[in-house]
């Protein structure tokens, strides 16, 4: 497939990953510990930014579904790793809807402090910054903000994007470059209030 | 891909470029540009990939999956729940099945009710009945059944309605169709936005189902999941598809802010498909090539699009041909956007895509053509993007 997309994607396993998937589907455990190893972290992060209640509890049914259906999968760890978050965009879907259209979310600010306690990154940009990009964030339409929560947090490429949110390429495109747009017009506001 | 066009933000210098973007995404060295702000959003957006478990709830985790696996693995290899579930199956599978069938015909009475129940329709009182004993799997027409019910919502004006009732034959199946679930439910969501052609796709969709559940999905429920999500991703307007590249044209029509909607979509670059269905894939394999003929601002030679095939997507015929405006029967009443119907005639729009299916199937998308100008049968039906509500 032809693809515009840079890739710049963690391959956690590498070469090994041959190996791990075909004993995962023997159902080793050292296999699944690796392979969620691997992808937990993404995939949490992707449901805790989308507001998912329990981001932790929402991975792990989603590998769980995973490993349900990992005899049908065949592919690379990339192809996995896209499939996996097919997967947990349903699961966010579904756990939504089950918890009525509009759902009580966790609102970002409250994720980050409660979980990236003591890591060195939050230096970086200060508190109030963080909060700031945040608040923008949060702002965006529901596609935008799926759109580059996969393509930042989930590494995934314009094209599984599309896949995962079930919309055409095009419509991921002009959906990244609006909220990205939107967020800097944010951002530039709250600099010339300040 | 990447033409370096620039586009003009509503009240900032927000200028970047398709790859700027890229680069920015993807966590690359940004090639040049101030994009320091936006670079400080995706570190902070970034950050949450750290969200690890700790080791306990990985072993945890590796413990009951493989656990799973194996328990699923044990008697001789059904191939997986999902397709087996999806599969035609026939009398007395599996024990649970027994016992439902015995509640529901000890609730019937006889089994006369039940095969009276088979032919009932949404709104019967004895639909309920109709829908369980599909589900335990006697009417065998579980996915049949309810795909006749859709195609009689179309008929009746209600796509929506049709996608909805699609959606819940597929319910039963989780994880080889999710791509495909979330698909439908986008288009549900931007049904408002689809073209005037969304009848034919919902049709085209229905046949795809109909055809592949025909022959039983087992062997390619990952590969029926992806065709139907394809089909699903072609219904909603590809409003969105073109603005990307605006090429000098300020102000993109949007699907998502309603500011800057209608009537920016420069000519109306009506890509004509010859066939009856527009765009319509002629494989045998059903998959459908969407057309999409962009809509290229006057003077531009048209842009064929295609899009590329998804991994495994099994005959896929994907060209973009503007599958909205030119062959519809009926578009006056629902497209009507005054101020935007084709300032500029000559805009040449030409779509053409292939599909290069890597396996079964020659779904051969040809959206190829070109329209000057509005079809002549159908004065105000639009570009994508100009159908929506401003």
């Amino acid at each position: 497939m032809s693809s515009a997309t840079t890739r710049n994607v963690p391959v956690p396993l590498g070469e090994t990953f041959e190996a791990t998937l075909r004993a995962a589907k023997q159902g080793a455990d050292w296999a699944w510990a690796d392979l969620y190893r691997g992808l937990a972290g993404p995939v949490t992060g992707y449901l805790a930014s989308r507001g998912a209640a329990e981001p932790e509890d929402l991975a792990s049914e989603t590998f769980l579904q995973v490993a349900r259906n990992i005899q049908g999968f065949d592919g690379d760890e990339a192809a996995f790793r896209s499939w996996v978050f097919v997967i947990a965009h349903r699961r966010l879907i579904d756990s939504r809807r089950a918890r009525g259209r509009r759902p009580a979310t966790t609102p970002l600010t409250e994720l980050e402090t409660s979980h990236s306690g003591g890591d060195v990154e939050d230096e970086a940009v200060s508190q109030l910054v963080t909060v700031e990009m945040q608040a923008a964030f949060e702002k965006l339409t529901d596609i935008q903000r799926d759109v580059l929560a996969l393509r930042i947090i989930g590494h995934l490429t314009l094209e599984e994007t599309a896949e995962v949110v079930g919309k055409r390429v095009g419509a991921v495109k002009a959906a990244q470059r609006r909220g990205l747009l939107a967020v800097r017009e944010h951002l530039e506001l709250e600099r010339v209030s300040r | 891909m990447s033409r370096p066009s620039d586009y003009r933000g509503e009240m900032f210098n927000a200028t970047i470029s398709d790859r700027e973007i890229e680069s920015l995404l993807t966590g690359s060295p940004a090639q040049n540009g101030d994009l320091s702000d936006l670079a400080g959003f995706v570190e902070m957006l970034r950050a949450f990939e750290r969200l690890t478990p700790s080791e306990d709830a990985v072993e945890r985790f590796a413990t009951a999956a493989a656990a799973q696996v194996r328990a699923a693995h044990a008697p001789t290899a059904a191939p997986s729940l999902s397709r087996d579930r999806m599969a035609r199956r026939p009398l007395g599978l599996r024990p649970q099945v027994a016992a439902m069938l015995t509640t529901v015909l000890l609730i019937a009475g006889s089994t006369g009710v039940a095969v009276a129940a088979d032919t009932a329709a949404p709104g019967d009182r004895l639909y309920w009945l109709d829908r369980t004993v599909e589900n335990i799997g006697i009417g065998d027409g579980k996915a049949d059944e309810r795909l006749e019910e859709a195609r009689v919502l179309v008929t009746e004006g209600q796509p929506g309605n049709a996608l909805t009732h699609v959606l819940e034959a597929l319910d039963a199946a989780d994880d080889d169709v999710a791509q495909a679930r979330t698909a439908i439910d986008a288009a549900i969501e931007d049904l408002e936005t689809a073209g005037p052609a969304i009848d034919e796709q919902v049709t085209a969709l229905l046949d795809y189902l109909s055809e592949n559940i025909g022959q039983g999905i087992g062997a390619d429920g990952r590969e029926f999941g992806l065709g139907v999500a394809e089909l699903a991703r072609g219904i909603t307007s590809d409003d969105e598809t073109e603005v990307t590249e605006p090429a000098g044209e300020p102000a993109p029509s949007s699907g998502d802010q309603p500011e800057d909607d209608a009537g920016t979509n420069g000519g109306p670059g009506t890509g004509n498909g010859d066939s009856a269905a527009p765009g319509n894939g002629n494989g045998n394999s059903a998959a459908p090539g969407n057309g999409n003929g962009n809509p290229d601002p006057p003077g531009n030679p048209g842009n064929g699009n295609g899009n590329p095939d998804p991994p495994g997507n099994p005959g896929n015929g994907n060209g973009n041909g503007n599958e909205s405006g030119n062959t519809n029967p009926d578009p006056p009443g629902t497209a009507d956007p005054p101020e935007s119907s084709n300032p500029d005639p000559s805009g040449n729009g030409n779509g053409q895509g292939n599909g290069s299916p890597p396996g079964n199937g020659s779904g051969n998308g040809n959206g190829g053509g070109q329209g000057t100008g509005p079809p002549p049968e159908s004065p105000s039906a639009s570009a994508p993007g100009q159908v929506k509500k401003p």
